[in-house]
């Protein structure tokens, strides 16, 4: 009888166990921190010039084609990124041709990048779509795989559809700089007056197992931007920007 | 061996009443066929009974205050228009008015689209355990869509919001010609039911 009831503890309080567990691991903010996110040195950067090939992005004013415009900008980057933070950078992909977004975060994962950057630029619906830069970071969904797996000896196993949450908090604040950065350029002195970082369910920073962000260089459709991101000047200046960035997030991570 | 006389009455009466006889038998079961299928169509058949209450034919109507999410001028955000539509009374036949609704865009004459040109809504679907409608739509969405990240999330939480926000639903899944996608164009993960996202809303003013 007391063999049974302690039975029945014990299961009572196992369940308690895993449900707290459950709840821990379900919060992103209180995962355990990867080491590689704190105070390590850049050693690789990838950067992922977005679409390519067959799929070729937004489409803009007098043909401006995004995979176009994000391969010469990601190319230009590389070459600064290597020049100043002195980083081995990694390319997702060196011409025109598709690349599935599984296969991007792959290339970013398997080369233990320190960080993640993929360029994108807006389409827009209308005539008159709004200028500016943004910069995205990670917001997470749940979707099917909600909640992680608890491997044997208590380590948390991470679904690789989840594997930018730990790096949520990074990424956001990654972006931030990158933002700050970018509108500092546009309209220096006016930084805070600028569009903040966004969050948003991005597909392809879900995988990602680093801080990650995703920015839109600019609008296709509007009359300047469009100009400007077929200018190797303009993409030169926005490079510098977001290293910048980088560099202004380095400095607040330690 | 005695036999009938030939034009005995029995055999005058078979060979006038039998032709008779066979009419009024017929007429009897044309008459009870008649009333059969009178009543059949009256009450309705298993098929029609087990389809009327989920897809009612005549669904009554009442006018009803909504708020739908369009694009900025910038687009950069979703502001809210206020909109008076006949709303029917089923759940699911109200998500197709609300949609109906997005599709054909702001009466404002200053906010921009969400939803590209050409799309069609094909089928919605609520399943009430999990609060969760799925919304099916022609391949247009994906299709026709101008691109871009920022683009991209105000199409999908123009269609979620304004669902969640007017209607008793938690989630709300995007499906392309019947199925899951990962994306519209690149960006914003699909694959799964979202919530409402209140940060893509500016206020308007």
């Amino acid at each position: 009888m007391v063999k049974a009831k302690m039975n029945g503890l014990s299961r009572g309080i196992a369940l308690v166990l895993l449900l707290g567990l459950g709840w821990w691991v379900g919060a992103e903010e209180m995962l355990p921190a990867p080491p590689e996110k704190e105070g390590k040195p850049l050693e690789v950067i990838v950067i992922d010039p977005g679409h390519g090939g067959s799929d070729v992005g937004a489409r803009g004013l007098k043909g401006l084609r995004e995979k176009d415009v994000t391969l010469r900008a990601a190319q230009i980057l590389k070459e600064m990124a290597q020049e100043r933070l002195g980083v081995q950078v990694v390319l997702t992909r060196e011409g025109d041709y598709a690349l599935p977004l599984e296969r991007r975060a792959m290339l970013a994962n398997t080369n233990r990048a320190s960080l993640f950057i993929s360029l994108h630029a807006s389409g827009a619906f209308g005539p008159r779509p709004g200028g500016g830069f943004q910069v995205f970071s990670l917001k997470p969904v749940a979707g099917r795989q909600k909640g992680l797996l608890s491997g044997g000896n208590g380590e948390v196993l991470i679904p690789w559809r989840q594997l930018q949450w730990p790096f949520v908090s990074a990424s956001r604040q990654l972006a931030g700089a990158i933002q700050k950065s970018l509108n500092e350029w546009w309209r220096p002195g006016e930084a805070e007056e600028g569009a903040g970082a966004r969050e948003a369910p991005c597909a392809l920073l879900m995988e990602v197992r680093m801080p990650a962000v995703l920015v839109e260089l600019g609008h296709l459709s509007h009359p300047e931007e469009a100009v400007g991101l077929q200018d190797e000047a303009y993409l030169r200046d926005l490079g510098g920007a977001i290293l910048n960035g980088i560099q202004a997030y380095r400095l607040q991570v330690g | 061996m005695a036999s009938r006389p030939i034009g005995s009455r029995w055999d005058r009466l078979a060979a006038h009443k039998g032709p008779l006889i066979l009419a009024g038998i017929g007429l009897l079961v044309g008459v009870a066929a008649l009333v059969f299928f009178l009543v059949w169509r009256e009450k309705g058949s298993p098929e029609r009974a087990e389809v009327s209450p989920t897809l009612p034919l005549n669904q009554p109507l009442q006018r009803k205050q909504v708020r739908l999410f369009f694009s900025s001028v910038g687009g950069e955000a979703l502001v809210s228009e206020e909109r008076e539509i006949q709303m029917p009374v089923e759940p699911e036949a109200q998500a197709r008015a609300i949609l109906g609704e997005l599709i054909k865009g702001s009466g404002s004459g200053t906010l921009g689209p969400t939803i590209p040109p050409g799309v069609t809504l094909r089928e919605v679907f609520l399943d009430p355990a999990q609060g969760c409608v799925y919304v099916d739509f022609s391949q247009e969405l994906a299709r026709n869509h101008p691109g871009g990240s920022q683009t991209e999330a105000l199409t999908v939480f123009s269609i979620v919001n304004s669902l969640i926000l007017n209607l008793p639903f938690k989630k709300v899944q995007i499906l392309i010609e019947g199925k899951e996608v990962e994306t519209l164009a690149g960006h914003i993960f699909i694959q799964g039911p979202l919530e409402a996202d209140a940060s893509w809303v500016q206020n308007r003013g």
